[in-house]
């Protein structure tokens, strides 16, 4: 019943990125496949800790299974963000896949460090793109098992 | 002479030595035949006188003739007496000096009554005697003369003594206090009054012993010295003329230094065992020998097997048993005049070392007083020659300071070491002009004894060698500054300058995937030739990323097992040798230093260039290596298409490319990574071509050393 219940119910991801151009593609990718349930999008790093604590025009935002993150951004940047998730209790279980378009290993390493989830390298070819999201979609929103709320 | 001692003097002149001795007094019968001879002189004067008087005057009157009887009578006894007293006078005189003679002798006289065969007691000792044998004359006279001393061979010498009157011989008489006195003893027989009577006169021998032994002991001491003396000692016989001596004695020491036997030598003149050389010198030191008695020189010896031997000779004259001779005390001062020599070559050769430094000297003693300075020392300094002379260092030292930089740390220094001589030390020091000198210092020390001798100062001009040094850390932290820019500049492409192109890319392939067939043919054609342009871009962005990150990202070069790269090189070109249907061999390959990714990468690169550039049929690339001069040498060979002479060095260009994209797809960044991680690695690149035949590309690597 549990189960059935994880199936049925609507996943909530949080998109994390400054690049409107970045979370369109995103968007569109993800919409290629099929619906996800809702996606929010932030457009830095304290917008995000704000969402996520519930906090100002989010008092009322869903908490998210998933969270898809930049990591260079103005202000608060991913690392910051990162850090921040997974030193709060209340936040840390929520796993949360870095989106980059760099693969430079210092960066994948800290990340990781941080308690990263995953570690992705935004491919140039939109199809090699389109296949990674399509991959993203389909371990994490079917395969895995995720921590209820 | 006191009368009263002349009465009782005997008419013996020998009882009369001693007024209380009955012994000596003349027995009864003598005296009666000697009155009664008085008596008959008498008678026969008187009768005399009678018979003169009656011959001269026969007719005289009895009155007459008995009155001149009477005068001549009166005159002939007057006669006798006078002639009596005189006679008795000289033996009184005579008497005294013999008993002088007796007391004063300076040997011990004894006169021993001989009876029965033998000495029988003593009767007489003179006060020699008393004071060599401790004894008063009572206390002597009462002991048996055993005691006094008796010869060993008593018999023997009683026999001779008989026979000939006297006899001389050497005895032990032993004193009062029980010593023994060697005498020589000189003993005569005579009678006495009808007494045999022995008179012994006893030289002390004790003196003479004493000395015949301290001369036999010296004689035995010098002659142990003389034959042990290390010098050899040589006696030559002194002739009147100057001619060559003959030599007559001579020590261990001279047979061992010349290697003649005594025999041989005693053949030999001092001619004979001296540099023909020398012999002009002679008549100089027989003058100067006659002269002063002495003479010292150096003179060159030959010895028997021809060996020259430096001498130092002293002589002086002396005189044995009567005859002159030189005695020559000749040293061998051979090894010292070698050494000599060699010390003073060393000294020379230190000297002008020490002058011809490009180093500043200066050694002080003990006491840091200076006792030598080079010119380099001076010109370093800046001393000129009056500070220089000035023989109070004092004035060297102010000096020294007011060029200083820092005057008060040096004095500091120099205070410490003087005060821990066996210190050493080394540092820099500034001069106010900035002229950076080295300074050592060290002590010197006696190698054998480790004695402290003084200390050495030396200073170095390095102000040449600090400029470089400084601008070679200028120029390191430019490189590190420029490499850390380089890094930050490789992010900026991977990252700030790939998103906007992805937008690019993306976004057009986004609208060829959902608009492609409403637009025109031109449109889709046109949104290919961007995508297209997007994509190669990205291509050109990530073969600089990677060429950046050769030198920035690599790793330390370890030992790195080839074979091992070259798998990994093949696992990674799987796809390209399968659509290929490429051959490729290798030679067994070897173990490098060096960083594993890239030489991965290096191998990868060559060998999928080669893969690439191939003709018609199947590429076959072989992969080999030798050694050469401590390096492998890998080559990579194909037989592709090869490449032009003109352009084998072009290739290794960044973006530098030979053919068209649409001929041979490529960023023109592979071949320059692949120089970037040899040179890296200490190695070269290099191509060879046979123009259309293949091309082998070689590449070195230094070859792993065992340390």
């Amino acid at each position: 019943m549990n189960e059935k219940q994880n199936h049925t119910r609507a996943r909530v991801m949080l998109l994390v990125e400054d690049n409107r151009g970045e979370s369109l593609l995103m968007i569109e990718s993800l919409n290629e496949h099929r619906a996800v349930g809702s996606i929010s999008v932030v457009e830095d790093g304290e917008e995000a800790m704000a969402f996520l604590r519930r906090e100002g025009i989010y008092s009322n935002a869903p908490r998210p299974d998933i969270i898809l993150l930049d990591l260079n951004m103005p202000r608060k940047d991913g690392r910051q963000v990162l850090l921040e998730i997974k030193v709060d209790p209340k936040l840390r279980r929520i796993p949360v896949i870095i989106l980059s378009s760099s693969d430079a290993p210092e960066d994948i390493a800290n990340t990781y460090e941080l308690g990263a989830n995953a570690y992705l390298s935004k491919p140039v070819d939109l199809d090699e793109f389109l296949a990674m999201v399509k991959s993203l979609v389909s371990f994490w929103l079917d395969f895995a098992k995720l921590p209820r709320n | 002479m006191e009368p009263g001692e002349d009465t009782e003097v005997s008419d013996d002149v020998m009882c009369s030595l001693r007024e209380t001795d009955p012994p000596l007094g003349l027995d009864p019968g003598t005296r009666i035949v000697r009155l009664l001879g008085i008596f008959a002189l008498t008678c026969a004067i008187l009768l005399g006188s009678e018979l003169i008087v009656l011959f001269v005057h026969p007719r005289i009157s009895w009155w007459a003739s008995r009155a001149a009887t009477i005068v001549l009578a009166g005159v002939a006894v007057t006669s006798m007496a006078y002639f009596v007293s005189r006679r008795l006078e000289h033996m009184r005189g005579s008497e005294h000096r013999f008993q002088q003679l007796f007391q004063q002798a300076g040997d011990a006289i004894l006169l021993v009554e001989f009876r029965d065969g033998l000495p029988y007691r003593l009767l007489e000792a003179n006060e020699a005697a008393c004071a060599m044998l401790g004894y008063t004359e009572d206390e002597m006279r009462s002991k048996p003369i055993s005691e006094i001393g008796v010869p060993k061979n008593l018999t023997q010498l009683v026999t001779e003594l008989t026979d000939r009157g006297h006899v001389t011989f050497e005895m032990t008489m032993r004193a009062k206090d029980g010593h023994e006195v060697a005498v020589e003893n000189h003993a005569h027989m005579f009678d006495l009054d009808g007494r045999a009577v022995i008179l012994s006169i006893n030289r002390d021998l004790t003196e003479r012993k004493a000395a015949e032994a301290a001369l036999r002991d010296s004689e035995q001491k010098f002659r142990m010295i003389f034959e042990n003396a290390s010098d050899a000692i040589i006696l030559v016989e002194m002739t009147p003329q100057c001619t060559p001596a003959r030599i007559f004695e001579a020590n261990e020491a001279a047979y061992r230094m010349l290697g003649y036997t005594k025999e041989e030598l005693a053949a030999l003149s001092i001619a004979d065992i001296s540099d023909p050389s020398e012999w002009e010198s002679f008549p100089a030191i027989d003058a100067q020998l006659r002269k002063n008695g002495q003479a010292a020189f150096d003179i060159v010896h030959i010895a028997k097997d021809g060996a020259r031997i430096q001498c130092e000779v002293g002589i002086r004259i002396v005189e044995l048993g009567g005859r002159k001779a030189s005695l020559a005390i000749v040293r061998d001062v051979t090894a010292r005049k070698s050494m000599e020599e060699e010390l003073r070559w060393k000294t020379a050769f230190l000297e002008a070392q020490v002058d011809s430094s490009i180093d500043g000297v200066l050694v002080v003693d003990s006491q840091a007083r200076r006792i030598l300075v080079n010119r380099r020392f001076a010109q370093i300094w800046g001393f000129s020659e009056d500070i220089l002379d000035n023989k109070d260092d004092s004035v060297l030292l102010e000096h020294a300071l007011d060029r200083l930089k820092r005057p008060e740390q040096f004095y500091e220094k120099v205070m410490y070491l003087y005060d821990h001589p066996e210190e050493s030390s080394w540092d820099e020091l500034e001069f106010e002009d900035g002229t950076v000198l080295d300074r050592y210092s060290a002590p010197v020390l006696g190698k054998a004894d480790g004695h402290h001798y003084g200390r050495i100062w030396t200073f170095r001009d390095i102000t040449e060698r600090k400029r470089a040094e400084q601008a070679l850390a200028m120029r390191a932290a430019d490189l590190a500054r420029s490499n850390a820019d380089l890094q930050h500049f490789a992010y900026v492409i991977s990252h700030d300058l790939q998103e906007p192109l992805r937008m690019v890319s993306s976004y057009l392939q986004l609208l060829s995937r959902r608009y492609a067939g409403r637009l025109d043919q031109k449109a889709d054609e046109f949104i290919g030739f961007a995508v297209d342009g997007a994509a190669r871009m990205s291509g050109l962005i990530e073969g600089l990323l990677a060429y950046s990150r050769v030198g920035v990202r690599g790793k330390e070069l370890v030992p790195v097992e080839c074979e091992t790269v070259f798998n990994d090189a093949l696992a990674n070109l799987q796809v390209s040798i399968e659509e290929s249907s490429a051959v490729i061999t290798h030679d067994p390959l070897p173990v490098v230093v060096g960083d594993d990714n890239q030489l991965v990468q290096l191998l990868q690169n060559l060998i999928g260039n080669a893969i690439k550039f191939h003709r018609d049929e199947p590429p076959r690339i072989h992969v080999s290596v030798k050694e050469h001069e401590g390096n492998w040498v890998f080559s990579v060979q194909d037989d592709g298409i090869g490449i032009a002479p003109e352009h084998r060095e072009r290739i290794f260009g960044i973006f530098e490319r030979l053919h068209t994209q649409s001929e041979y797809p490529g960023s023109g960044m592979g071949l320059a990574i692949c120089r970037r991680i040899v040179e890296r690695h200490g190695g070269r690149i290099w191509v060879e071509s046979e123009g259309t035949a293949g091309s082998t590309f070689y590449f070195t690597l230094p070859e792993a050393r065992h340390e």
